[in-house]
């Protein structure tokens, strides 16, 4: 086999050359290439004379390789100044372990300023096969990187590794691994935890697998609802500068707010022809009016107050509080207050403070009515008016009903 | 014959015998590993020159020199060297030389070695029929140059080179 392996690697060698500085096939960092020449003779009568032998050692350099980087999918929605995880996986091509240092840019549209980026980097290993693989081979014999420590050229007992990243792209994980013989025969053997499903040859590159994560920080919409950062991540080796790789598509980044239109309706409940005849809004079947609506003393008049997130692009409202102090001349009608969380139906709520519901009344002056609009609203922290806002999802819409009577 | 001329006489003999059993051949050997390497000169012209190799990356181009020299007191004879070509690295053809030698190579390890025009090996094509091929430089895993003698304080050098994969 020796001289089939020489051929092959020879010809994978031409290979390599074209594809520098991303490495297919070569050989790995901190092997060493030792040459040995014996000499064998004989005195004048034809006696063998003792052999002798002289060596030369030289050691194989990193030849830093652009790695392999995805492009995390793109995030929709998120808020203002929020950090928002970008996953990047990254695979070594290089013949040796390297580190990959990531820094990212932004084009930013309607935002007031560019993200913020966190800046990982990363050490991954790599090496290269030293005797071919059969299909179904468990153990991969690898250069020897002169360290018998159980790590093989920056590869570890339980990464995850690509062999022939840039080809066939064969993912295994390191189960376990010998560096007992690297003195000896300057190989060393990595045993994966399956075998391999396809065969490589001599020189064929393995590299390490890992992921990184980047914490983008989302900045401020300039006006409207909605911005976007477009990220670029470059994940750069520190061997040699020159020799990064950038995610081939930018991840886009979708910034929302919500904008809420809060509008406030009444209607006469006890003397319907003090409605006007065109009613501004019905919910659930109930006619409501923002203006022409009048009413004799004792009349029971019923205010709609609708908190309105479906405006384009919005996003998500968090912690709505409704506070909506009782008119002049008019007293709160006790256990009137309903609330429609955005599910389309009301649901009555007990004004009493800190009772577990999502409203109270704080009955200081003429008094103040608090929902806490939208979902998952609550009252139950002690006092009134400092409750837990509900939710709203973009284009949902909340709405809240009490009653008064007209002094 | 008296004490003193016996005793003469076999510490000569011992010198005899002994200044006889050390006249032997002994070859030393070094070898040494260059690489070529590229510079700029003063008129920007590109220059290239051979350093020490002590370190290498994939597609270096290393040259091997073995110097040998006898410096026993008889010629040696027959004096072949054998150098494996070393792992990680592939023969380049037409590299090898050395004066004043027959230069042999091998496909199998070193167990056989010939003249590159007779290497060959057999493969088996489609047909099922057995065909001798010419084995190619990059097969080659072992040289050997052939000095029929050295003499006594003669010296000499041989070499090739390898392409690092």
């Amino acid at each position: 086999m020796k001289h089939l392996q020489k051929l092959m690697g020879g010809a994978a060698f031409i290979a390599s050359a074209a594809l520098i500085p991303s490495l297919a096939f070569a050989t790995a960092a901190n092997t060493t290439i030792t040459n040995t020449v014996t000499v064998n003779y004989t005195d004048a009568a034809s006696n063998a004379q003792p052999a002798e032998t002289a060596s030369v050692a030289i050691s194989v350099n990193l030849v830093a390789s652009a790695p392999l980087l995805t492009s995390p999918a793109d995030v929709d929605p998120t808020t203002e100044n929020t950090g928002v995880n970008l996953v990047y996986t990254i695979t070594s091509t290089a013949n040796g372990p390297d580190t990959y240092d990531f820094s990212s840019a932004d084009t930013r549209t309607n935002m007031d300023a560019d993200a913020t980026f966190t800046t990982p980097s990363i050490l991954l290993g790599a090496t290269t096969v030293a005797a071919g693989i059969t299909a179904a081979d468990t153990v991969i014999t690898v250069p020897f990187d002169g360290t018998d420590d159980g790590v093989v050229n920056g590869l570890a007992v339980g990464d995850t590794i690509v062999i022939d990243p840039t080809g066939t792209a064969e993912v295994a994980i390191i189960d376990s691994i010998d560096e007992s013989t690297g003195a000896a025969s300057n190989t060393v053997t990595i045993t994966l935890t399956a075998g391999t499903t396809n065969a490589f040859i001599y020189g064929t590159t393995i590299g390490e697998r890992d992921d990184v994560t980047v914490v983008v920080t989302t900045d401020t919409i300039t006006t409207g609802t909605s911005g976007t950062h477009s990220v670029l991540t470059t994940a750069t080796s520190d061997a040699d500068g020159a020799v990064f790789t950038t995610q081939g598509t930018a991840t886009v980044i979708t910034v929302r707010r919500p904008v809420l239109a809060v509008t406030k309706y009444v209607r006469n409940v006890s003397t319907a022809a003090f409605n006007p005849l065109v009613a501004d809004i019905t919910v659930d079947g109930v006619d409501y009016y923002a203006s022409g609506v009048s009413g004799n003393p004792t009349d029971t008049m019923q205010y709609l107050i609708v908190i309105d997130n479906s405006a384009a692009g919005a996003g998500t409202a968090n912690n709505i509080v409704v506070s909506d102090p009782i008119p002049q001349f008019t007293t709160f009608v006790a256990s009137s207050i309903e609330l429609d969380d955005g599910a389309g139906t009301f649901v009555a709520q007990d004004e009493t403070a800190d009772d577990g519901d999502a409203a109270e009344l704080d009955a200081t002056g003429n008094g103040t009515v608090y929902v806490y609009a939208g979902a998952g609203g609550d009252d139950t922290a002690v006092g009134a008016g400092n409750g837990a806002g509900g939710t709203l999802l973009a284009s949902e819409i909340s709405y809240v009903i009490f009653q008064v009577t007209i002094d | 014959m008296t004490p003193l001329i016996r005793n003469t006489l076999l510490g000569l003999s011992l010198s005899l015998a002994s200044m006889l059993a050390i006249a032997a051949p002994q070859i030393s050997l070094t070898v040494a590993a260059e690489k070529e390497i590229v510079e700029v000169d003063d008129k920007g012209q590109q220059i290239t020159r051979r350093v020490a190799a002590t370190d290498t990356v994939p597609g270096d181009v290393l040259f091997y020199t073995i110097r040998y020299s006898n410096t026993g007191d008889e010629t040696a004879r027959n004096v072949q060297l054998d150098n494996p070509v070393p792992d990680a690295t592939a023969y380049q053809a037409n590299s090898a030389w050395g004066e004043g030698s027959d230069i042999l190579f091998s496909i199998d390890g070193g167990k056989t070695f010939k003249k590159a025009s007779s290497l060959t090996y057999q493969v088996t094509g489609a047909d099922g029929q057995s065909e001798n091929r010419q084995a190619s430089p990059e097969q080659y895993n072992a040289i050997r140059w052939i000095i029929e003698e050295v003499a006594p304080g003669a010296e000499g050098s041989t070499g090739f080179s390898v392409l690092v994969q």
